[in-house]
């Protein structure tokens, strides 16, 4: 019970920290690729400085977040080796798929980052920045479809401890699949793309003005809100999906103790009757199950409904702020660099992974007791290794001093590598005494 | 498909991706523990650390690559093996997941940050060489018959630590070959001059270490041993390929040639490993035909494996021949 807890908690912290690293993997050479590409479509300078210093924070934790990928791969052959032992005869593909991917994005970020002054056609060089924006979120969609599995397990026959009639592509497209993906990749796009908008604002409001600054706010807020309308509108489907296939989950997700009929949302303070009936099925009247529908060892926690209300909370937020400024970008301009602005864009920084990482405590810990559903428990799963607590205790303070070095590194990099602009340009350069970024050549 | 014949593709393929770490993994760490004692060095030629950081800082994201592959292959092509071996080597491999990790941060400190470079080279050379001596284990694992409450206890079995000293000579030989090759190539005899030393010095190293590793299978794990026996011509190839490799180093000609001729050398040296254990994957309950996947993923897998290869073969060749041995520099250097 014990080892349970600890294997639990350590694989819990390393995907916690992973998550961060493998979404900005996933999601940043999108912003990468737009601002080059609106770069070179517009002839503007800034925005082909904008994507050279993204591109940098990129390979800084590209190599990070590899590291914390090996730990998590190998933690799911270490501590749940029964586990990998039936997703290994089912679910193997993406994994394999994966290596692949995993391996042309990092030849082509090679190509990408290296050829910054060597590939003289700007368009071909815009061109490399494609196959990694493809592979990277490839990458995290690929270990996404063992995920869904792992929530709708499809694709083979079980009988009596036997395993046969497997189709790996029937298991890699189960049930779970199009709105996990779906979810999973957008909402990666709009944590990043609010994340680069909240850093730009900090900026701001530390006194760095211009022309700079406000085309990285508007081109990451403006991507935002298009993915934050798309994060509700999969989010829904997902809810939808969650009601069909894993009933335990929504009523752990919507705090129902009991079956009833048009069941509310609870949102703590009030409730709103039939608000949950009409989320999950369309109809405000539907009957849900509750807990007391499942088995007492069959129930997860319920504080699965917390993490729910905090995703859902913090994804509302962030459409509702990247609408506002969309709409003042749209109507007055001019006022989108005021500090009243830029405070709540600031505020807003860490919130898309703060809703990233409720989202998966809803959908891992709302799975409970199941890591395979209604197939193998997670305790059924574990290691008869006694080393767990000892590893548990020797890792954690690893995740500190990876989240520390590497934010270290990062604000070291920033600070010996000053923003140049162009002299054209409109902003006045800020004074440096540390050696300068080159400017871009072409 | 009869189980036989798929466990003995799968066996390939493992030994295939074993080879690979093993020259990608040595050629990375043995290349950075010589560019981290050329910098303490006051005989070293000028300039040979940033020549082998040069060349060899881009191979390490590959060598991550391939010892995840090797968890892949592993648990997709035997997935019944992966309670033994999880279970087994949760000590070592966890300890080397920690090295692996070190090396990830000392790299973007060293690569990245303005302050503790000397440190985190340290760090970065040592974790390197820390890896392979951590994942060694995983060969010992099918014949010392340890169980799961003493997966510590295999960190210290004879067997492991004739390999760990294998391991150590054959990374600093693997490192000082290719280097030799490269710095030929880059237009620097100094610093050639400087590696091949390493390599004729390492190289009575790694016969004797080798040697030892001969007398601990045949003391320790005769099954194996009388295994590896009847591959005595795979053997005796290795044995062949390394000659080869010694005498085109003595003789300093063909400095490619000799680092193709020990890397072959490395192949068959795993493949009587391997296959001398067969049919079994680990001693004495783990069998290659209990353990392999269904036929269905075994297909699955292949095909990946093969499509993987063609798109992946000509990347890797494109990315060489554009820039490694372009203007000399790296990846790393240019983000700067």
């Amino acid at each position: 019970m014990q080892n349970l807890t600890y294997g639990r908690a350590l694989m819990g912290s390393s995907l916690g920290i992973h998550i961060i690293l493998a979404v900005l993997g996933m999601a940043l050479p999108l912003y990468i690729s737009l601002a080059e590409g609106i770069g070179i479509w517009r002839k503007n300078q800034l925005f082909l400085i904008l994507a050279r210093r993204w591109a940098s924070a990129f390979a800084i934790l590209f190599a990070v977040g590899a590291a914390t990928g090996v730990i998590v791969a190998f933690e799911l052959s270490l501590l749940w080796p029964n586990f990998m032992a039936i997703a290994g005869q089912v679910i193997a593909l993406p994994f394999a798929i994966e290596g692949f991917a995993f391996f042309i994005e990092a030849i082509f970020l090679g190509i990408y980052i290296f050829g910054w002054d060597r590939i003289k056609n700007p368009v071909l060089h815009w061109l490399a920045s494609l196959p990694i924006v493809v592979s990277a979120a490839a990458s995290g969609l690929l270990i996404t479809i063992v995920n869904a599995w792992m929530n709708s397990p499809a694709g083979f026959t079980y009988q009596n401890g036997k395993l046969s009639n497997v189709q790996p592509i029937k298991a890699m497209l189960n049930p779970a699949t199009p709105t996990e993906l779906l979810h999973v990749v957008i909402t990666a796009y709009l944590a990043v793309g609010v994340a680069l908008a909240g850093i730009t604002a900090i900026t701001m409001l530390r006194g760095r003005r211009g022309q700079y600054y406000r085309q990285a706010l508007s081109l990451t807020m403006l991507t935002s809100l298009g993915m934050a309308v798309l994060a509700v509108l999969s989010g829904d489907m997902s809810g939808k999906y969650v009601a069909q296939y894993q009933p335990a989950k929504l009523a752990a997700m919507e705090a129902l103790y009991h079956t009833q009929a048009r069941a509310p949302e609870d949102l703590i303070l009030f409730k709103i009757p039939g608000l949950a009936s009409f989320l999950a099925t369309g109809n405000p009247n539907a009957t849900l199950q509750g807990l007391d529908a499942f088995a007492k060892a069959e129930q997860p926690p319920i504080i699965v409904h917390y993490f729910f209300l905090g995703m859902v909370g913090l994804g509302m937020a962030l459409a509702a702020l990247t609408l506002g400024y969309a709409l003042l970008f749209w109507k007055r301009p001019r006022l989108t660099a005021r500090p009243w602005v830029l405070w709540p864009i600031a505020i807003a920084t860490p919130f898309g992974f703060l809703a990233i990482e409720f989202g998966w405590m809803v959908t891992e810990i709302g799975r409970q007791p199941w890591i395979i559903y209604h197939l193998m428990t997670v305790s059924q799963a574990l290691t008869l290794s006694p080393y767990v607590p000892l590893m548990f205790w020797t890792f954690l303070p690893l995740y500190v001093a990876i989240a520390g070095l590497t934010a270290w590194a990062l604000l070291r990099y920033f600070r010996t590598h000053p923003l140049t602009l162009p002299a054209s340009a409109p902003t006045p350069p800020t004074p440096s005494k540390t050696p300068r970024e080159p400017a871009i050549s072409r | 498909m009869t189980h036989t014949t798929m466990g003995l593709i799968a066996t390939g393929i493992l030994w295939i991706f074993l080879s690979l770490a093993a020259v990608t993994v040595g050629v990375d760490v043995g290349g950075t523990a010589l560019a981290w004692y050329a910098r303490r060095d006051r005989r070293a030629p000028a300039g040979v650390a940033e020549l082998i950081d040069r060349y060899v800082s881009p191979i390490w994201e590959t060598s991550n690559v391939f010892i995840v592959a090797i968890d892949v292959v592993l648990a997709g092509f035997f997935p019944g093996a992966v309670p033994f071996f999880g279970t087994t080597l949760i000590v070592p491999l966890a300890l080397a997941l920690i090295a692996m990790v070190a090396r990830a941060i000392a790299y973007i400190v060293s690569h990245y940050a303005d302050r503790g470079v000397q440190a985190a080279r340290t760090i970065y050379a040592a974790s390197g060489v820390m890896t392979p001596l951590l994942l060694v284990p995983f060969l010992a694992a099918g014949d010392v018959g340890i169980s799961a409450h003493s997966s510590l206890a295999l960190l210290v079995q004879p067997l492991t630590l004739a390999l760990m000293l294998v391991a150590l000579t054959s990374v600093g030989s693997l490192g000082a070959a290719l280097l030799t090759w490269f710095a030929q190539r880059a237009g620097d005899p100094g610093a050639a001059r400087y590696l091949r030393g390493w390599a004729v010095r390492l190289a009575p190293c790694t016969v004797l270490a080798s040697l030892l590793l001969g007398l601990a299978v045949h003391v320790t794990a005769r099954a194996h041993a009388a295994g590896i026996g009847h591959l005595g011509l795979v053997l005796f190839l290795a044995a062949v390929l390394f000659g080869a490799h010694l005498w085109l180093l003595t003789a300093g000609r063909r400095p490619g040639l000799g680092f193709l001729a020990l890397a072959g050398s490395v192949f068959c040296s795993f493949a009587a490993w391997q296959f001398g254990e067969w049919p079994y994957l680990a001693r004495p309950n783990v069998t290659v035909s209990a353990t392999v996947v269904n036929a269905a993923m075994f297909q699955a897998l292949l095909l990946t494996l093969t499509l993987g290869l063609l798109i992946l073969i000509p990347a890797l060749a494109a990315l060489y021949a554009l820039f490694a041995f372009g203007r000399g520099e790296t990846p790393a250097h240019s983000a700067h």
